[in-house]
């Protein structure tokens, strides 16, 4: 019985680590960095020359850096309060970003040929929750993780990883649906499509950016992203 | 009778006749027969001579006169819907005889006999239903004529001469059939014969005649059925209400009778079905062709099934028109056993059966058994966890399915069975924690693998915990342990995935491999954007 569970367990283990090669090791580090391996809870202290995989994790907190040096040598620099999962650096083809945001969007379409499907009756069916337990959940304090992956992007973005930054600010966008602001998310996707030469959804990413400038926020940095959103889309218009 | 006269009195009997002919009150029989042997016997009103019998006497003299007596045998047989081939032998004969004193007597006999080939058309519908059928008909053929006279005057003294004479000619008119038998009719019949295309020819006149004949071979055709297309060849019983609402066959059905006919399809397969299924009468407009689904009407005893075995989809196509006609056709099929599966990942949510009382009674003795006051997780992952651990406890393990020569199904075993077994592969497993899942009011979805880097496919499962992608920290601080998934109205909830063969490894083990597994093969290399990863709900 304990046999066959070994088995499967070594298999699909097996075949996770041919499956996704790229890795990568710690060079350097300073000041508080931590790794969480695989799909563990905990962190643990991160070290010079420690060897990461795919399913790793690197977290770099306040006034820290760490610097990974991929199996193709590529040094990346991971800046202060920032996390990044290690398959973040693995190389995502234009080809692959573009599949991945057509599955999203085509995801996202209503079904529109129900008949392949199997449809039993079901008459009066009445979905409850018990009252008082999971429906009136209080969210948790996600922001500082979402600042964290953020700036995670970030410095894919900086690295001139321009497809793992645009998947990466997709993923973000999915999980941390209950953040407000999120422009600068479309702002970072539209300056990576243009990095990429591809101005059309560059162009749509700056305008989902200026929607969602609240216009009454004066804030310096927001005006700052708001003229340079602006200088972009005058920018790609006067190219096409 | 002079000539002005005729010709008013031919002109009021070709009006009469059309005037019957097109009466809207006259009816077809029906579908006539494709061939028929008639006999006809009548007068032939020869020009300028009088029609009948006349027996006359005067002192010595006497006098036999019959004209225009003969029959006519003729032959008929279908070329297309209502227009037929015939062609008749017949016989009309003039007899004269005389008697002039005691001893002289002149008998003179003038035969006509007509060799004819024409076509006849009928003139109703036989879509409606009754037992007469008019028709038209004309033709073109020989007329030999022969006259033979005989004078007698008295002891040895008799003069023979004889006569003949061939020509060419033609006809035209119409009767009616009535019908008494699909095999038998009454024949009425007016015709005016030009011999020598001639209405002068002293030959030329009308026939009256009225017979019966035989008829025989084929009804008339009123649809064809030109394929019967079979759209679903390997029945599996396990989805029988996907059937009562899927077509299995289609049949393609030409109407050919020229005008609408409503066809109504039944069909079943003996042993397998609760009884007939029925289109409903579709209405096929004229010269068109329709496609008609079949359906079979099964119910939950197809689940007794054992073994695969051949079986006969019966068809029964029946059209209406006035008449109606049936047709059987027959289409093969291959019946599974109950716990066979195709392999087709939305077809596996059938085997789920969280109404199951055995599973319902699991279920809730299990978490009835929960000692736990205030768990930490939220209430779904809970009730997940607690029912995923009890299943561990009962020795579950997985044992692939048994090699069936010949069979190359995928088997799938009822949750109930899995439990009584004590043992199951991938699809049993995840059948059966679905099942108990779903029976609490967990939602669930299969995980389908089809690796195309590794030969055999995989399938796993994910629940819904029903928390917001916010209450992530509520479940774990690793993100990559769980998927955020929309429902149909568009909002996001955490779901997790696990691997449901560890089942006594225990539901961390199980949700940590699902997670490494979902994160590795839909997320890193892309299995859902490719397509070979597939994640199907089980509502």
């Amino acid at each position: 019985m304990h046999l066959n569970k070994m088995i499967i367990f070594i298999a699909l283990t097996a075949s996770l680590a041919k499956a996704v090669t790229d890795g990568a090791h710690i060079h350097q580090i300073k000041g508080d960095v931590r790794v969480r391996r695989g799909m563990e809870e905990v962190w643990s202290p991160a070290g010079a020359g420690m060897e990461l995989k795919a399913m790793d994790t690197v977290f770099s907190g306040e006034a820290s850096e760490v610097v990974l040096v991929l199996d193709d040598q590529t040094r990346f620099v991971l800046g202060s309060n920032a996390v990044l999962d290690i398959s973040d650096l693995r190389r995502i083809t234009e080809r692959q970003l573009f599949l991945y945001l057509m599955s999203q969007k085509v995801g996202r379409l209503p079904d529109s040929d129900d008949s392949q499907k199997i449809h039993i009756a079901n008459v009066s069916v009445v979905r409850g929750s018990r009252v008082g337990t999971d429906s009136g959940q209080e969210a948790t304090d996600r922001s500082r993780d979402w600042k964290q992956e953020v700036n995670g992007a970030k410095a894919l973005f900086q690295a001139d990883f321009h497809t793992n930054a645009i998947m990466k600010f997709y993923r973000i966008l999915e999980r941390y649906p209950g953040i407000e602001d999120r422009g600068e998310i479309h702002f970072y996707i539209g300056r990576s499509f243009e990095r990429l030469e591809e101005t059309g959804r560059a162009y749509d990413a700056y305008q989902d950016a200026l929607e969602r400038i609240d216009e009454n926020d004066t804030a310096p940095e927001v005006s700052q992203r708001r003229s340079r959103i602006q200088d972009a889309l005058i920018r790609l218009k006067s190219d096409s | 009778m002079n000539g002005r006269k005729k010709q008013i009195i031919f002109e009021k009997l070709i009006r009469l006749l059309l005037a019957g002919f097109l009466c809207p009150v006259l009816f077809a029989q029906g579908i006539p027969r494709s061939t028929g042997l008639g006999f006809r016997g009548g007068f032939w009103k020869i020009n300028n001579q009088v029609m009948g019998v006349h027996v006359g006497t005067s002192g010595l003299n006497s006098s036999v006169r019959v004209e225009g007596a003969g029959g006519s045998l003729t032959f008929f047989s279908r070329l297309h819907q209502n227009w037929f081939i015939e062609s008749s032998l017949g016989s009309v004969a003039n007899v004269n005889v005389e008697e002039k004193n005691l001893f002289d007597e002149d008998v003179r006999v003038s035969v006509t006999i007509p060799l004819l080939v024409g076509v006849r058309f009928d003139l109703l519908s036989s879509r409606l239903e009754s037992k007469i059928q008019p028709y038209l008909c004309a033709g073109t053929g020989t007329y030999w004529l022969m006259d033979t006279a005989v004078e007698d005057h008295g002891f040895m003294d008799e003069e023979v001469s004889t006569e003949s004479d061939f020509f060419f000619g033609g006809y035209v008119g119409g009767g009616s059939h009535v019908t008494l038998a699909s095999w038998f009719a009454l024949d009425f019949i007016t015709q005016y014969h030009f011999v020598d295309f001639s209405k002068s020819h002293p030959k030329s006149g009308f026939e009256f005649g009225m017979g019966f004949c035989f008829m025989w071979g084929r009804k008339r055709e009123i649809f064809k059925v030109k394929e019967v297309q079979v759209i679903v060849p390997d029945i599996y019983p396990a989805y029988y209400r996907f059937y009562n609402s899927y077509p299995l066959a289609m049949a393609t059905i030409e109407n050919t009778a020229g005008f609408p006919i409503e066809v109504n399809l039944r069909s079943w397969i003996d042993g397998y079905t609760d009884g007939v299924r029925q289109s409903g009468f579709i209405e096929i407009p004229k010269g068109e062709t329709s496609n008609i689904p079949v359906h079979l009407l099964f119910g939950p005893d197809l689940l007794t099934v054992e073994n695969r075995e051949p079986a006969v989809i019966d068809l029964e196509i029946e059209a209406r028109a006035g008449v109606t006609l049936k047709k059987s056709f027959s289409a093969q099929v291959v019946m599974h056993s109950r716990n066979a599966w195709n392999g087709e990942i939305d077809k596996l949510t059938v085997f789920v059966t969280p109404d199951d009382p055995e599973i319902l009674e699991l279920s809730r003795s299990y978490l009835k058994a929960d000692t736990v006051a205030e768990a930490a997780d939220p209430m779904k992952l809970h009730q997940a966890r607690i029912l995923f651990d009890a299943l561990g406890t009962k020795g579950l393990t997985y044992q692939a399915d048994p090699n069936i020569p010949y069979d190359r199904d995928d088997r799938v075993q009822f949750a109930p069975k899995t439990l009584s077994l004590g043992t199951g592969d991938c699809d049993d497993l995840v059948v059966l924690v679905a099942s108990l899942f779903e029976s609490v009011g967990i939602r669930t979805a299969f995980v389908d693998v089809r690796d195309p880097q590794t030969p055999q496919g995989h399938v796993y499962l994910m629940f819904d915990t029903g928390l917001s992608p916010d209450g992530i920290g509520r479940i774990t601080g690793n993100e990559k342990r769980i998927v955020i998934r929309e429902n149909a109205s568009g909002e996001s909830t955490i779901w997790i995935p696990v691997e449901t063969t560890l089942i006594q490894a225990g539901f961390e083990t199980a949700w940590k491999t699902g997670a490494t597994q979902y994160m590795e093969e839909a997320v890193l290399r892309q299995g859902l954007e490719e397509g070979w990863v597939n994640v199907i709900d089980v509502d």
